[in-house]
C-alpha cells in the first residue's frame, strides 16, 4: 500500500480523534476556557483532574476494547467475537459486586483490583475448561464462555439481592460503564496496558491472518497454534479485564469497531489492528462527548456506545455476504 | 429554616450531596449557607449530585465546603477537591448511631461544634425517652416487589428495638426476602411506608398480622426526624 | 522419501482407530493418488503427514528425520497441505489469501519480497486467477475458491505437497488446469500425494496408487499394476473398463438397471 493511501487511512481517524479530544477538553458544565483566560484555579483543576483523565480514559478504553475485540474475532474466526463473549465481563462484574458486598470503599485501587482479578480468573478458567475437553477450538471456547457468563449472572443477581439500595445503584451504574471517576494515574495505567499488550499483538499480526484461515490450515502453514492461541487469548482477556476494572462494562466497541474497520479497509491484520485501536478511541471519545449533550448527562457511556453501536451494526449486517 | 440563597454568610458556601445531609445542615442553623444540594433535596437550590457528585456543576457554585455520601464519591473528584484545597466531608448513614455521630462530624466540619453537640444530644435523649410498647414481632417492609425488609442491624431495625419491638430479619441492610419466609416468621405487625403503595392482596389475605402504613418520608431515611417516626408508631400501637 | 512404519491413529476419546498399522514408503518425486470410500482414513493420513495431528503409535520419517521431532515451521516449509474444506476469511482478497502460503518461509517478521510476490503471481496465472487477484475471496464461486486454496498450497514451494480432494467443485476446464499445474510441480521434483473421489483423474495423474479401506492399506502399487478387481474390492461395486475415444483407459462402476 502506498504512502498516500496510508496517510488517508490513518489521517481520517486521527483527525476525528483530535477534533473530539479538543471538544472533550473545551466542553463541559464548568466554563473552563474562559476560566483559563481569567486565571481561575478551578478551571485549571477541572482540566487536569477531570477532563484530561476522562478523555484519556475514553481514548485508551476504546482502543483496548476494539483491539481486544479484533483479537477475539480472529481467534474465534467469528465476527461476533467481543471481549465479553468469553466471560471477562461476567467475572469482572462478580468481582465488583464482591467488593460492594465486602463493604470496600469505592475509592482507591481495591474495587478495580477485584474486578480485574475476577475477570482474569474467569478467563483462565474458561480456557482451562475448554482445553480439558481436548483441542482448544473456537466452539469449545465460546461454549465455555457462555457457561461462565451464565454462572456469573446468577452470582451477580444473588449478590445484588443482598446489597442495599444505595450500593446497588453504584454497582448497576458501574455495570453500564463510567469513565468520569478515574484519575490521571488510572488512565495512564490503561495506556501502559495498551503498550505492553498491544505492541506484541501487533508484531504478531501475521499469526492472526493465519488463524482466520482455519486452525489446521494455520498449523500446516507453520504457526504453532496452541501457544499462539494461548498468547492471543491471554492478551485480549487482559486488555478487556484492564478496561472493565477501571471503566466498568462498556459493550459494543469491541464488537462493532473491528467489524467496521474490516468492512472498509480489509481483514489483513497489519492494518486491521492499528486501525481498530484508533477507531476504537474515536468511537468511545465520540460516545463520551454525546453524553455531554443536554438531556444526556445521566446516560452511562455503555448505553451511549450501544446507542451508536446498534445502528452501525445493522448497517454492517446489510453489507455481509455469507 | 433554609433560605434560598446564592450568597452565603461570612463567605461560607456549602454544597450537600444528599437530603440526609442537607437536613442536618439545616438543623445546625447553617441552611442559609447552602448554595447547592442533591437531586432529591426539596430545597429550591441548584441540584448538583445524583448517584454521583457532578463535580463540574458543583464547582460552578464556588463552594467552600463540600459534604457528600460515600456512594457519591469517586477518585477523580476527590483529587480535584484536594488540588483546590476544598474541604470535603464524606458521610455514610447505616446504623442509628450514625445519625448523631454524623451530626457531630458535620458540625465540627462547619465550625458549629457546640450547636452540633446540642442537636446530637437532643436526638439521643429523644431516642432514650421512647416508650417501650407491648413486645411484638415486627416486620418493616421497604417495598413489595421485589420484597425487601429492614434487617435487625439497619437503623430501622435498631429503632424498632428501642421501642421493644423485635424484627426477625437478620443483617445490617435491607435484604430481599420471600413471602414464605414472612409466613414462617409469623410477625405480629407488618409496617410499610405509604409511598410503597398498598400491600398486595396476599399479605392481607394471610391475615394473621396487623398491617400499618407509616409516613415514608420519615421512616425511609436515617434522619434527625427519625425519633418522631418512632414516637408516632408507639402512639399508634398503644391505641 | 517419506516412510511410515506401523502408524496408527485415533481421535482422542475414540477407541476405534482411524488408521491401523500403516506401513508405507513414498519415494521422492513420486505422485501418489489415494483412493477409498469415506471413512477410509485418507484425510487423516494427509493430516498426519502434515503434522497437524499426532500418531498414536508408529513413526513417520521425512528424509530420514522423524516428523515428531521437526519444529513446526521447518516442517511446514517442507510439507504443504490443502484441506478438504478450507476456511475463507472475511474481507481478504485472493492475492493476500495466496500470499499467506509464504508464511513457512517468512515467519512473523521477514518482510515480503518481490520474489514472494512473483511466486504468487505465477500461481495466479497457472490457476486462472489473475483477473480475480484483488477480488474478495468470499465473492468467488466454489470452484474459484478451491483453485485459490490449491494456489496457496503450491505457493509454499514445499518439497512435499498434500492435496485433499482438490478437484471438488471444479468444472472440466479447471480440472485440466489443476492437472497441468500438478504435472508441472511433479516435473520440478516435488512429491505429491492427492486424494480424490475421481479415481480416473488419479489413474491419469499418479504414478502410484494407494487404495485404503477402513484405516488399512488395501493396495499400494504403480498405477498400471492396480487391477480392476482391486478397485472392486475397494468400493464393493462392480467396475467396467472402457476405452474413451481419446485413447484413455477408464474404469467406471457398472450400473445395473433395475
Amino acid at each position: 500500500m502506498n504512502w498516500k493511501n496510508r496517510i488517508v487511512r490513518f489521517g481520517l481517524p486521527a483527525f476525528l480523534l483530535a477534533l473530539f479530544a479538543a471538544l472533550s477538553l473545551l466542553w463541559g458544565p464548568y466554563p473552563a476556557l474562559s476560566g483559563l483566560h481569567h486565571g481561575d484555579p478551578r478551571a485549571w483543576a477541572v482540566l487536569i483532574h477531570l477532563r484530561i483523565p476522562r478523555l484519556l480514559m475514553a481514548v485508551f478504553s476504546g482502543a483496548l476494547l476494539a483491539l481486544s475485540g479484533a483479537v477475539f474475532q480472529s481467534l474465534l474466526s467469528n465476527p461476533l467475537g467481543d471481549p465479553y463473549v468469553l466471560g471477562v465481563s461476567g467475572g469482572a462484574a462478580t468481582g465488583a459486586v464482591l467488593a460492594a458486598l465486602l463493604g470496600l470503599s469505592r475509592l482507591g485501587p481495591l474495587p478495580a483490583l477485584l474486578a480485574f482479578g475476577g475477570a482474569v480468573t474467569t478467563a483462565f478458567i474458561v480456557y482451562a475448561v475448554a482445553t480439558a475437553a481436548g483441542r482448544v477450538d473456537a466452539t469449545r471456547l465460546i461454549l465455555s464462555g457462555v457457561l461462565f457468563n451464565a454462572l456469573h449472572t446468577a452470582l451477580i443477581l444473588f449478590g445484588m439481592s443482598v446489597l442495599g439500595p444505595r450500593e446497588l445503584g453504584g454497582v448497576v451504574g458501574w455495570m453500564m460503564g463510567h469513565i468520569g471517576g478515574a484519575t490521571l494515574g488510572q488512565a495512564l495505567t490503561l495506556a501502559a496496558g495498551l503498550a505492553v499488550l498491544g505492541v506484541p499483538v501487533f508484531l504478531l499480526h501475521r499469526g492472526f491472518d493465519l488463524m482466520t484461515l482455519g486452525r489446521d490450515e494455520a498449523s500446516a502453514l507453520g504457526l504453532s497454534v496452541r501457544p499462539f492461541m494461548l498468547f492471543a487469548y491471554a492478551a485480549a482477556s487482559a486488555m478487556a479485564a484492564l478496561t472493565v476494572a477501571f471503566a466498568g462494562i462498556i459493550g459494543f466497541v469491541g464488537l462493532v469497531v473491528p467489524n467496521l474497520v474490516r468492512q472498509f479497509w480489509g481483514g489483513g491484520h497489519r492494518t486491521l489492528l492499528p486501525l481498530a485501536v484508533v477507531w476504537g478511541a474515536v468511537f468511545l471519545t465520540g460516545a463520551d462527548l454525546a453524553t455531554r449533550l443536554p438531556g444526556m448527562t445521566e446516560v452511562p457511556i455503555g448505553a451511549m456506545a450501544a446507542l451508536f453501536g446498534v445502528p452501525f451494526f445493522f448497517w454492517l449486517m446489510r453489507g455481509w455476504r455469507r | 429554616m433554609l433560605l434560598a440563597a446564592s450568597e452565603g454568610f461570612g463567605g461560607v458556601r456549602i454544597v450537600s450531596g444528599a437530603p440526609n445531609i442537607t437536613e442536618i445542615v439545616g438543623e445546625l442553623g447553617a441552611g442559609g449557607q447552602l448554595v447547592g444540594v442533591g437531586d432529591f433535596c426539596p430545597e429550591p437550590l441548584p441540584k448538583v449530585a445524583g448517584v454521583r457528585m457532578r463535580w463540574e456543576e458543583m464547582l460552578r457554585l464556588r463552594p467552600t465546603r463540600l459534604l457528600l455520601m460515600d456512594s457519591q464519591t469517586e477518585d477523580s473528584g476527590l483529587t480535584l477537591c484536594r488540588a483546590l484545597h476544598l474541604p470535603v466531608l464524606i458521610l455514610s448513614f447505616r446504623s442509628l448511631s450514625d445519625i448523631p455521630a454524623n451530626t457531630r462530624s458535620i458540625a465540627n466540619f462547619l465550625d458549629l461544634r457546640l450547636t452540633g453537640e446540642a442537636v446530637a444530644s437532643a436526638f439521643e435523649r429523644r431516642l432514650g425517652a421512647l416508650p417501650r410498647v407491648t413486645p411484638a414481632r415486627v416486620l418493616y417492609v421497604l417495598w413489595w416487589n421485589p420484597l425487601r425488609a429492614a434487617g435487625r442491624g439497619s437503623f430501622i431495625g435498631e429503632g424498632l428495638a428501642r421501642l421493644g419491638l423485635r424484627t426477625p430479619v437478620e443483617g445490617d441492610g435491607f435484604p430481599q426476602i420471600s413471602i414464605e419466609q414472612v409466613a414462617a416468621w409469623e410477625p405480629d405487625i407488618l409496617l410499610y411506608p405509604d409511598d410503597a403503595g398498598p400491600p398486595p392482596k396476599i399479605f392481607i389475605a394471610m391475615g394473621r398480622w396487623r398491617l400499618f402504613s407509616v409516613p415514608g418520608d420519615l421512616w425511609n431515611r436515617p434522619s434527625l426526624a427519625f425519633p418522631r417516626a418512632l414516637e408516632g408508631l408507639a402512639h399508634e400501637l398503644e391505641k | 522419501m517419506i516412510s511410515l512404519r506401523d502408524v496408527s491413529f485415533a481421535y482422542p476419546g475414540s477407541r476405534a482407530p482411524q488408521l491401523d498399522g500403516i506401513t508405507l514408503d513414498i519415494p521422492r518425486g513420486s505422485f501418489v493418488g489415494i483412493a477409498g470410500p469415506n471413512g477410509a482414513g485418507k484425510s487423516t493420513l494427509l493430516k498426519l503427514l502434515a503434522g497437524i495431528v499426532e500418531t498414536r503409535s508408529g513413526t513417520i520419517r521425512i528424509e530420514d528425520m522423524p516428523l515428531s521431532r521437526m519444529p513446526r515451521r521447518a516442517l511446514s516449509a517442507r510439507v504443504a497441505w490443502a484441506s478438504q474444506s478450507p476456511a475463507f476469511p472475511p474481507s481478504t482478497c485472493v492475492e493476500d489469501f495466496i500470499l499467506a502460503g509464504r508464511f513457512p518461509h517468512l515467519g512473523f517478521f521477514t518482510p515480503m519480497s518481490q520474489g514472494d510476490r512473483d511466486i504468487v503471481g505465477r500461481y495466479l496465472e497457472a490457476l486462472d486467477l489473475v483477473s480475480m487477484r484483488r477480488t474478495d475471496v468470499m465473492d468467488l464461486s466454489g470452484g474459484d475458491r478451491q483453485r485459490a486454496a490449491v494456489a496457496r498450497t503450491l505457493a509454499a514451494r514445499a518439497g512435499v505437497v498434500l492435496l485433499d480432494e482438490p478437484l471438488a467443485h471444479l468444472d472440466p476446464r479447471h480440472h485440466e488446469m489443476i492437472y497441468a499445474a500438478l504435472d508441472s510441480e511433479r516435473r520440478e521434483g516435488r512429491t505429491i500425494l492427492m486424494t480424490s473421489h475421481d479415481f480416473n483423474a488419479l489413474r491419469r495423474l499418479a504414478d502410484r496408487l494407494l487404495l485404503m479401506k477402513q484405516g488399512r492399506i488395501l493396495a499400494y502399487a504403480p498405477t498400471g499394476d492396480v487391477s480392476r478387481s482391486a478397485w472392486e474390492g475397494l468400493f464393493d461395486v462392480s467396475f467396467e473398463e472402457i476405452r474413451t475415444g481419446g485413447g484413455d483407459d477408464w474404469i467406471i462402476p457398472s450400473m445395473r438397471r433395475p
